[in-house]
């Protein structure tokens, strides 16, 4: 029962996405202007040689689908402003006022854009790489790991843009936060190039932040599959997970005394 | 008759931050940030029993929503205690939600862009209620609120006043015990008002549903309201009868005297005269300066008098002179 009260508050936000479709298509249009810019700058770098940092040209396009794909898409671009405009408009009072966890809510809301904005995204910008670049290798029976990866990778950004967002109670403003998380995951997070492009010592650095485990590892994951690594990526993404789950109850329960909605 | 809300020394302070004017007060406020407190609800007491339509009513700024969003568990006191239907509201938040309704009139809880009947189900599911029961009630609010005609509109092609009732059927899906309505009729046609006054009514009469209600409009507090608490400045100025307000504040009474025969000049000592014609006259009388028994022997030793009437002035006039005496 209880389970199923957020599953309609998916389908709800499903059907409410539904009414902006346009929206998603016009961002995946521009995504897929951004791959179309990417093939032709990789494939001048790729001019004299075929394989950069373990990259072949099809494989670094794909990995820019995913990255691109997945970063337009998530919390910190719009969680953050969203909780910062519930805090302040004084919205927040239809959504602590009905029986169920605020965080949770927040949680398949976001689910549920991301998902239809992943999907659209992908969808369109893959097609501009496999026009472009061709195809990947890839084996279907790779998907649901993959997927499963993409789902951890969205719930860490979702719980530390959940936590920045959040601040917005004792914040006058969080855009600030917005606009320095949105720029540590385009470059720490891998979202413009591997991380293997990067001087080693950012790299390893790279590597092993949370940042990199929403964009680099998943799309890395995706174009150069091994069970080996999903194991991987997926125990550092569920400590994360936990890591960074732990400090936002702690911090929404203590947010939650700090309501401050003044008037009517 | 069973105490549903119990409020006991309820107090509620806000910081905000102090900032002086001009670029140097800018400077100042980033080096040495000053708050003020600001007290929005200051020890006020007060219990409300199960059934009851309560008008809870001030100036803006006055407390109001915030006393609503203690009760509703969305806010935090300060100090003091309140329990609602038994519950600590802050401290149960989510148990208590499935026992109260609330309406914020300015703040729509109806999903925008899609039909109001998705935003019902949702609720439904959101208050755990079994099937056969959601469409049982759902087909008796649809009916009281006669709502069936746009049930499948989006909300955003609505008018205001259906709108309101959609909103209202909704917040009582789950027959909430008590409900909350900040300014309900806020922005509505008479006629639109009119009618959800009488929803409100049927619904405390049918249902025992304790209503909160805050309004500007003294018209839903005469309509509806037996008891009005009134506030200012976070404290409460009077909790009584609505009838009584107008006795307890205000000396003045208001006289309608209909004559047999045209009068020519009116000429009684004492009295503002309201409005007047040949064979009518309404005028108020403040009786701290001069007695009903003196007024009507003066009229009755005067004039011809078909009949006449006395009443006491509108609420609304005895809540603007409560505004602005404290």
């Amino acid at each position: 029962m209880k389970i199923l009260k957020y599953y309609e508050i998916w389908k709800i936000n499903l059907l409410n996405s539904l009414m902006y479709f346009s929206d998603f298509i016009f961002y995946s249009v521009f995504i897929g202007v951004i791959i179309f810019i990417f093939v032709n700058l990789w494939r001048n770098l790729y001019s004299t040689t075929s394989v950069i940092e373990g990259f072949t040209l099809v494989m670094m396009i794909w990995y820019l689908v995913l990255t691109e794909s997945m970063v337009v898409n998530i919390g910190g671009t719009t969680l953050i402003k969203e909780l910062n405009q519930e805090v302040k408009s004084g919205d927040l009072i239809y959504v602590l006022n009905k029986p169920y966890n605020y965080v949770a809510y927040h949680y398949v809301k976001s689910l549920c854009q991301w998902m239809l904005g992943f999907t659209t995204s992908f969808i369109i910008a893959g097609l501009v790489a496999l026009f472009f670049v061709g195809a990947l290798e890839f084996s279907l029976i790779t998907l649901p790991f993959i997927l499963v990866i993409l789902l951890f990778s969205f719930t860490i950004d979702f719980t530390i843009s959940a936590i920045l967002g959040i601040s917005a109670f004792w914040m006058e403003d969080t855009t600030s936060f917005k606009y320095v998380y949105e720029k540590i995951i385009f470059i720490l997070g891998g979202m413009l190039i591997p991380l293997e492009i990067f001087p080693e010592w950012l790299r390893i650095i790279s590597a092993k932040l949370p940042f990199s485990y929403i964009a680099y590892h998943p799309a890395k994951l995706f174009v150069m599959f091994s069970f080996k690594s999903f194991l991987w990526i997926m125990l550092a993404q569920l400590s994360y997970v936990i890591f960074f789950g732990i400090i936002l109850v702690i911090l929404y329960k203590l947010a939650v005394r700090k309501v401050n909605l003044h008037g009517g | 008759m069973n105490q549903v809300i119990h409020i006991k020394n309820l107090r509620k302070e806000f910081k905000t931050k102090h900032k002086e004017p001009g670029f140097l007060g800018s400077l100042k406020s980033i080096i040495h940030p000053k708050t003020k407190t600001l007290t929005a609800v200051d020890n006020i007491s007060f219990n409300v029993k199960e059934g009851e339509i309560i008008a809870f009513i001030g100036p803006n700024g006055a407390g109001k929503s915030t006393t609503i969003k203690i009760l509703t568990g969305i806010l935090h006191p300060t100090s003091g205690n309140a329990k609602v239907l038994g519950l600590v509201p802050w401290k149960d938040r989510i148990k208590l939600a499935y026992k109260i309704g609330s309406v914020f009139g300015q703040k729509p809880q109806l999903w925008y862009h899609l039909p109001a009947i998705d935003t019902f189900n949702l609720f439904s599911k959101i208050y755990e209620l079994d099937k056969h029961e959601y469409k049982e009630r759902l087909d008796y609010l649809v009916k009281t609120f006669e709502i069936k005609e746009f049930l499948n509109t989006p909300v955003r092609k609505l008018s205001l006043g259906q709108r309101m009732r959609c909103e209202i059927a909704a917040s009582l899906l789950h027959k909430p015990k008590i409900i909350f309505l900040d300014e309900p009729t806020i922005g509505l046609d008479i006629v639109a008002k009119q009618k959800m006054r009488e929803l409100i009514k049927k619904l405390n009469k049918k249902e025992k549903t304790t209503i909160f209600l805050t309004s500007h409009d003294t018209q839903d507090i005469e309509h509806l309201c037996k008891r009005i608490i009134i506030v200012n400045h976070g404290r409460i100025i009077y909790d009584g009868s609505v009838n009584k307000l107008s006795k307890k504040f205000l000396k003045n009474k208001v006289i309608s005297v209909k004559f047999e025969t045209p009068v020519k000049k009116f000429n009684i000592e004492g009295v503002k005269i309201i409005k007047s014609n040949k064979f009518n006259i309404d005028f108020e009388l403040d009786t701290r300066k001069k007695s009903m028994q003196q007024l009507i022997d003066a009229l009755i030793k005067k004039y011809k008098i078909a009949d006449i009437n006395i009443s006491d002035p509108p609420i609304e006039e005895t809540i603007s002179l409560i505004y602005r005496k404290k």
